[in-house]
């Protein structure tokens, strides 16, 4: 069975579905966390699934934007109801914003949490995004064990609506003593980081880990297109019918009880139908 | 937007027709909005390049043999045909080397490096240009050129004449190619051309409104007759042809014609 992507790359990294989850994203600064998120979130909308964007770093007008440079045209969603926003930006500038849930002072948890739990009611099958821990926390300076009862009663209210949520954070910004608490708070870990390649940066991606789940722990490069982020193989792979390069899952059909991978669909086809017309001649 | 549908038009023999008809149904759908494109596969006869009477920089030979990229073999007619929406044109060589070199090139490694040589050009033709119908002129008969186009379409439509049809070898044909181009996803469908009946020819199978006939032939078949277009004495007889559906659109042969392309849309 061929599952759908959930947060981007995940048909292909994990095996099976995806269970409902809190996911710790880590990764540095210009890696792609964000527009991961958004990618994440913009999936579950297409699907009719409520969505919520915990933003630190950006308006909604910013968010709708920048989603729409990647494809992810989200007015209609919008216009439903079913992607909201808690702003916990607009306070940087006055507090005016565009969301029915701004927080004016995102060092007060309590807050945040309050306005979290306002913005899912009414959600259904929800997924949530909280981009990010690292700008919560810079507001003011938190007690670990304070975060982390914040953090574990977000992810408990998002358990109890089977929804899925990723919360980001940029390891940089704190020490290793709250990475450890915050890798124990969620149900798993990915992970994210650069690499020079030459004269240009690789994007990896690997799952470190997930409850419930089995999935590949291969570092898997990817790269950032206008259509969001695009997972794409660790070995080169291309399709047998049409030569082209395989970027993301393969079409896989077994054809005289040999696997092959194809481009698409369309691809097999013409593959089985060459080979029923030339025989077996025809590799 | 979807990616777009291949077509292939296809004879048991020559001189059905096939250029005429899918040249004409290529300009209706370029006229009505859509984006087009109309190759030549008709490798061991060209005839696209005489019909549109243009000479290219580079042909469809040219992009199997890997020397252009499909860029390079694309004429865009659609300015100077007043079309609304876009018709681009592929065309094979019909200089005597070129047509030999593709008849003795009948080892498969090179037809299966030509052949991807071809469907990287149908990705971009979908993907960069926008091509919402690919139109493919395939030669007649059995010969590898007119299988790999058929097996790279979507929908088939063999195009048969009343008068001279070959009712055998195209049942044979049929069940040899047809039957496993359906079995792995293709549709298949018949056009009649040249039906007798809309000019005085007494010895015919059918007309072509006789539907009772089209019945008894599309249960012989196996398959659906999508357009069944009489023989007009002057369409036969004109010195030259062009385009008469989108240049005379009051002619019954256009008007037969917007039929079918309507049915071929609605399929």
């Amino acid at each position: 069975m061929k599952y759908e992507d959930v947060f981007p790359g995940s048909a292909r990294l994990v095996e099976g579905a995806l269970p409902p989850s809190s996911l710790l994203l880590i990764g540095p600064s210009g890696v792609g966390k964000t527009i991961f998120c958004k990618q994440f979130l913009y999936n579950g909308l297409i699907k009719g699934e409520g969505c919520l964007y915990v933003s630190t770093s950006e308006s909604p007008d910013e968010i709708e934007q920048s989603m729409r440079n990647f494809g992810f045209e989200i007015s209609s969603y919008k216009e439903k109801d079913l992607f909201r926003i808690v702003d916990c930006h607009s306070w940087k500038t006055g507090g005016a914003s565009t969301s029915k849930w701004v927080v004016k002072n995102p060092g007060d948890l309590a807050t945040v949490s309050i306005n979290i739990e306002n913005a899912i009611r009414g959600l259904n099958k929800i997924r949530m995004v909280l981009d990010s821990i690292t700008g919560l926390t810079s507001t003011c300076s938190y007690n670990p064990t304070y975060l982390s009862k914040f953090l574990q009663i977000i992810v408990a209210k998002i358990r109890l609506l089977n929804g899925t949520a990723i919360f980001v954070v940029t390891p940089e910004a704190h020490d290793q003593q709250l990475l450890s608490y915050l890798r124990e708070i969620f149900d798993g870990t990915l992970e994210m980081k650069e690499e020079d390649a030459g004269d240009e940066i690789k994007r990896l991606l690997r799952v470190f880990s997930i409850k419930g789940a089995s999935h590949k722990t291969k570092w898997m490069p990817f790269e950032i297109t206008n259509k969001g982020i695009v997972v794409k193989n660790d070995v080169e792979m291309r399709c047998v019918m049409c030569s082209r390069l395989i970027e993301q899952e393969p079409y896989v059909e077994t054809v005289d009880g040999n696997p092959y991978n194809f481009d698409s669909a369309e691809c097999a086809s013409t593959y089985r139908k060459l080979k029923a017309l030339y025989g077996d001649s025809f590799e | 937007m979807g990616r777009g549908t291949t077509v292939a038009f296809h004879s048991y023999k020559g001189g059905t027709g096939k250029t005429t008809l899918i040249s004409n149904l290529a300009a209706l759908y370029a006229a009505s909005g859509s984006r087009v494109c109309l190759l030549d596969f008709d490798l061991y006869a060209p005839s696209l390049m005489s019909y549109f009477k243009k000479i290219p920089t580079a042909y469809v030979n040219d992009l199997l043999n890997g020397e252009v990229d499909i860029s390079r073999i694309l004429v865009d007619v659609s300015a100077e045909l007043e079309l609304k929406g876009k018709l681009l044109l592929g065309f094979s060589s019909n200089k005597k080397e070129d047509v030999n070199a593709i008849e003795i090139k009948h080892e498969l490694k090179w037809q299966l490096t030509a052949m991807r040589r071809f469907l990287s050009a149908k990705n971009q033709l979908f993907e960069q240009y926008g091509i919402e119908h690919l139109f493919l002129d395939t030669s007649p008969g059995i010969r590898y050129w007119s299988i790999n186009a058929l097996a790279a379409a979507d929908n088939l439509f063999l195009v048969m004449k009343d008068s001279d049809m070959d009712i055998e070898g195209t049942m044979r044909m049929i069940n040899d190619i047809y039957d496993s181009l359906v079995k792995f996803g293709s549709k298949f469908f018949v056009v009649l051309n040249k039906v007798p009946g809309a000019s005085p020819i007494i010895e015919n199978r059918f007309g072509a409104d006789d539907t009772a006939s089209i019945a008894d032939f599309e249960k012989q078949i196996k398959s659906r007759v999508v357009g069944s277009i009489p023989c007009f004495c002057d369409v036969q007889f004109s010195k030259h042809e062009f385009l008469w559906a989108v240049k005379q659109p009051e002619h019954p042969f256009s008007k037969k014609l917007i039929e079918v392309a309507e049915a071929i849309r609605n399929l």
